[in-house]
């Protein structure tokens, strides 16, 4: 990838870009403070520490107090972003979250970092397999994963700009390969609309974060086996875009879903909750097939589990002959 | 289900502007005859009435002598707030809403967990002056500690106009997280934050002394770097006093601070005191509900 400039964002890495991104809220925005728990060396978020030190506040490490407070603090008309851990802070301040957040219609934007196997060397205390479960359980929260680092960016300021609770999901920065550009260039993302990143008849691959560039490099893969695969980045994964989906379904007759999460109730169970009555149609779920995950090698984890650009071809394959 | 009709009761004492430490006793026993009246009526003739009626007198205080809040203007930005952490007891926060004019009072017989009610058994933001949803245990102090601390930021770290108060019950100092924020308090130098702990001396199954003994309680605070005050929580004039003193600058400049209210569960109703076990929560069928009425003196 180029270092040009895309959609207003400088081609950085995930991480990276989140720093940038809540340095510039903080500029345009005096109401935005950040809320840590002792996890913004990984987060990235101590750039924003370091530029606006009064508007920045850490609990220790405590996820529930960092809630409770998000939401304390919320309702003095100041918006708190809080990102931690996705895995710490959707399962050890789930209550918190429902109740105070969710329940409240609390103005809180929640960033889940270190989603999925992207923190390889923690193993499965720290893998984050059912954030996506948890949270899409919630009502009123808006539930979001980016593709790329342009899109998050473009998510992130959307979160602040809307009234209510947000979580995005991002994954551990400065993973290369998913660093690059996958939405096209006058993208813009929109709660609630699912980008096509690629047209096809006869199967649709959805996807989400980093399964995003894996179904397009799969999309490849099948376009040299005479197999047109379409695909979507399903970015807004609640409220989700069942017009796209439908549409794209009632032509294909066939999906895939991808996720760096369990297919228990994550992107591929979201899917099916939104086709389901409107165009049922042969779906496979690529994704953590309900097992904890081990702390190893990035690329031997999404071997091993099955989240690679492989993974995805021979799911489509599969469903190609039902 | 059918409810039971309310047959109005007269009001024995109301909310007024400088109400006396002895108006104020009288809006103690107004309180608890509405929390009997509140559970009887209720859609499951049920409330966390032990909890209420220890902490009447605590109540009686806050909404009659020290909450500067505007029920006309419930999002007023100067206004003080009250978090009742221990959410169960929202009864009591109920009654004393009322007779502040946050809503009228027929709400609490015709709204009390009852279908489409307004009045939860754990309130919620949909009423107009709750500040936050409680009732799973311990976040109440965590809420106040952001509440104190955004409080100071709108006013450039200057000590704000208002206070922030909340109230927990000494079971829900069980929790870690009841810890989290009195460790958060502290750090963040929130003397404009004030507790409050109805301590009752029960939890739920059995005393708090045999559960989880929480002494040396003051010390506890005390130690985590609040300052501390334990008094009767049934004596009004030493309740208004403990506030006053909490509410100045110069009691302890960048300290939270704590009042430990020493309190007996289910006050005065006899049968409640002698069998606090049985009335953490508690139903009240006719017989029961007369029989606590006589006890206030009706």
């Amino acid at each position: 990838m180029s270092e040009k400039l895309m959609y207003g964002c400088s081609l950085k890495g995930m991480r990276a870009t989140l720093a940038e991104t809540l340095v510039e809220l903080g500029h345009e925005n005096d109401k935005v403070i950040v809320i840590d728990g002792e996890t913004g060396t990984a987060t990235n978020i101590l750039d924003f520490r370091n530029t606006f030190p009064d508007r920045f506040v850490t609990m220790g490490v405590a996820e529930q107090s960092a809630v409770s407070f998000a939401f304390g603090a919320s309702r003095n008309g100041v918006i708190p972003v809080v990102p931690l851990f996705s895995s710490f802070m959707t399962r050890r301040a789930c209550d918190q979250i429902f109740i105070q957040i969710g329940y409240a219609n609390a103005n809180v934007k929640l960033i889940g970092c270190y989603s999925g196997f992207t923190t390889p060397n923690t193993g499965a205390t720290h893998q984050s397999i059912n954030d996506l479960a948890i949270m899409r359980s919630m009502p009123n929260f808006t539930v979001i994963e980016t593709a790329d680092p342009a899109e998050l960016k473009q998510a992130v300021k959307k979160a602040v700009e809307i009234k209510g609770p947000v979580y995005i999901r991002m994954i551990r920065g400065d993973l290369g390969r998913y660093d690059g550009v996958f939405n096209k260039e006058d993208y813009r993302f929109e709660i609630g609309v699912s980008p096509i990143l690629r047209e096809g008849r006869d199967v649709t691959l959805i996807a989400s974060g980093l399964m995003v560039p894996r179904a397009l490099e799969a999309a490849e893969e099948l376009a040299k086996k005479g197999v047109s695969a379409e695909v979507i980045n399903l970015s807004s994964i609640k409220p989700i875009d069942t017009g796209t989906l439908v549409a794209s379904l009632k032509k294909t007759g066939r999906a895939v879903t991808a996720e760096n999460h369990n297919v228990m109730g994550g992107v591929g169970s979201a899917v099916l909750e939104a086709i389901c009555d409107k165009c049922p149609v042969p779906l496979k779920m690529v994704g953590i097939h309900d097992r904890y995950g081990e702390s190893a090698d990035i690329k031997d984890l999404f071997e091993k589990y099955g989240l690679c650009t492989a993974d995805i071809v021979k799911a489509a394959e599969e469903i190609l002959k039902y | 289900m059918e409810y039971k009709n309310k047959s109005s009761l007269k009001v024995y004492s109301t909310y007024k502007e400088n109400m006396s430490p002895e108006n104020i006793r009288d809006f103690a026993l107004q309180l608890r005859r509405d929390v009997v009246e509140i559970t009887y009526y209720s859609g499951t003739q049920s409330s966390h009435i032990g909890g209420e009626l220890s902490a009447a007198d605590i109540m009686a205080v806050l909404y009659g002598a020290v909450l500067h809040v505007d029920p006309q203007d419930p999002e007023w930005e100067d206004r003080d707030i009250f978090i009742l952490s221990k959410g169960h007891c929202s009864a009591l926060q109920y009654a004393a809403m009322a007779h502040r004019g946050y809503f009228p009072r027929e709400v609490l017989w015709n709204e009390f967990n009852r279908i489409n009610g307004r009045l939860q058994e754990h309130a919620n933001m949909e009423l107009p002056g709750i500040e936050a949803p409680t009732g799973s245990l311990g976040m109440g102090l965590c809420n106040g500690c952001g509440y104190a601390w955004t409080g100071r930021l709108k006013n450039k770290h200057k000590i704000p106009p208002n206070y922030v108060y909340v109230m927990l019950g000494d079971g829900e100092c069980t929790e870690g997280q009841t810890w989290e924020g009195v460790m958060l308090g502290a750090q963040l130098r929130l003397d404009n934050l004030i507790a409050i702990v109805d301590y009752n001396k029960y939890i739920i199954s059995a005393s708090t002394h045999e559960v989880m003994d929480l002494e040396p309680f003051e010390q506890r605070w005390q130690d985590f770097g609040w300052h501390t005050q334990r008094i009767d929580g049934h004596d009004i004039p030493n309740l208004i006093n403990a506030f006053d003193k909490a509410r100045q600058y110069e009691t302890a400049p960048g300290k939270p601070r704590v009042i430990i209210a020493d309190t007996v569960k289910g006050k005065p109703i006899s049968f409640m005191m002698k069998d606090a076990i049985n009335w953490h929560a508690g139903h009240l069928d006719d017989a029961l509900y007369k029989k606590c009425m006589e006890e206030l003196g009706l």
